[in-house]
């Protein structure tokens, strides 16, 4: 008679793709290893907040300060855990009362006294503030987070317009951000013209892990209602500074040394469904309300929401035989080959 | 002999293959391969042309 060899189970559940995932697995665990942003860092107070990234569902909480992100199911029985509370620094479990501590040990099981297992753990994820956002990395973190430098630049102000659900792809929704030919038609009635449609030749410098585009016209970055601030004949110089996957930083020369800077940060929740987050930072108008801002930000992204959700296959296709060109396509060509270089297949979801 | 890569849709110039199709015969380098040749699957200039690799 020989006895069962019997390995003591792991508490913690490797970097895996969720069930019913809407990735194909390799893109899946390619963005996995990237940053993401899921949340306000000033909203993550004393309550768990909920959030889902790359289908993942996730809560987040702070335990005495300490930022946690973890996997929104109870190691017991499944339960989600952003339906709890924090105590003591602890998150509870709203099911059974079970208390875990910002290291993902369970304290407390309320219902038994005595020694507590280590199975009891939570499935913690790389986490880090950064921009006004809690960024997460479900594989590990080990990839820098992109620079956005302008964000801690003295005399510029930090504005956080509400984040905007849209019901796209994280790529095609950022190659949307980029593209420079679509300003005269689909924001015609926010700050371009239909009757300034031509884009004139850019520049695009690949760099590591993305590129930079550098983009001059006479395309107004003011909302309609302030373009007479600008005078006649004004060279807008875009830069933008794109990032694979999904971070994409666009700074806009404006009138006598005034500069804005918009992060364009797509939070891939799923294949088909993108939570973008636009921190924004100028060093002008800081006197005027940021309010006029958050509504400037939603009509822009509004406007592209209308086309990006109903863009056709809805993952960016990255083989060069699907989807042609225009000479205006510099910087999604380079986009679109960053995004293959990172590992990225022809699609992103069927 | 190189290969260069359109920076708009990626199309592969190769230097040894050339394109006999368009009249540029196999092995012609870039340099050479006439100013208003067009990427023929965008219509860009050389000017959107990278070096991709080096063989």
């Amino acid at each position: 008679m020989s006895s069962a060899q019997v390995a003591p189970l792991k508490f913690q559940r490797s970097t895996a793709q969720p069930r019913n995932s809407s990735f194909e697995p390799n893109d899946w665990e390619v963005l996995s290893r990237y940053w993401h942003p899921v949340a306000f860092a000033a909203e993550i107070q004393d309550k768990p907040f909920s959030a889902t990234l790359l289908d993942e569902r996730l809560v987040v909480f702070r335990s005495n300060g300490q930022l946690i992100a973890a996997r929104d199911v109870c190691p017991h029985r499944g339960a989600p855990l952003s339906q709890g509370w924090v105590e003591n620094g602890n998150l509870v479990c709203p099911y059974h009362g079970l208390e875990y501590s910002g290291d993902g040990k369970c304290r407390h099981i309320p219902s038994q006294s005595g020694p507590i297992p280590d199975r009891l753990h939570l499935t913690t994820y790389a986490t880090q503030e950064a921009y006004g956002l809690v960024w997460v990395s479900l594989g590990g973190g080990e990839l820098p987070l992109a620079d956005f430098p302008l964000w801690n630049e003295p005399g510029f102000q930090q504005i956080l317009p509400p984040f905007i659900d849209i019901k796209a792809s994280a790529g095609r929704q950022t190659e949307g951000f980029i593209d420079v030919a679509h300003f005269a038609w689909i924001h015609h009635e926010s700050f371009a013209d239909r009757q300034n449609p031509v884009v004139p030749q850019y520049t695009v410098t690949r760099r590591e892990n993305g590129f930079q585009a550098m983009y001059e016209s006479t395309v107004s970055n003011f909302p309609k209602s302030m373009q007479h601030r600008a005078p006649e004949g004004f060279i807008w110089k875009r830069t933008f500074d794109v990032e694979a996957p999904f971070f994409a930083r666009l700074t806009v020369q404006f009138p006598e040394g005034g500069k804005l800077g918009i992060l364009n940060a797509a939070s891939p929740v799923s294949a088909k469904l993108t939570r973008l987050f636009v921190p924004i930072v100028r060093n002008f108008d800081t006197d005027l309300p940021v309010e006029d801002v958050y509504a400037f930000n939603l009509q822009v992204f509004e406007e592209d929401r209308g086309i990006v959700e109903l863009q056709c296959p809805e993952d960016i296709p990255l083989d060069r035989a699907d989807e042609a060109p225009i000479l205006a396509d510099r910087s999604s060509g380079a986009y679109r080959r960053a995004l293959t270089e990172i590992g990225l297949g022809k699609v992103y979801a069927r | 002999m190189k290969v260069w890569e359109c920076v708009i849709c990626g199309f592969l110039y190769d230097e040894a293959a050339g394109m006999p199709a368009e009249g540029i015969a196999p092995g012609t380098r870039w340099e050479d391969v006439p100013e208003n040749w067009l990427c023929p699957d965008c219509a860009t200039g050389k000017h959107d042309f990278d070096m991709r690799v080096v063989a």
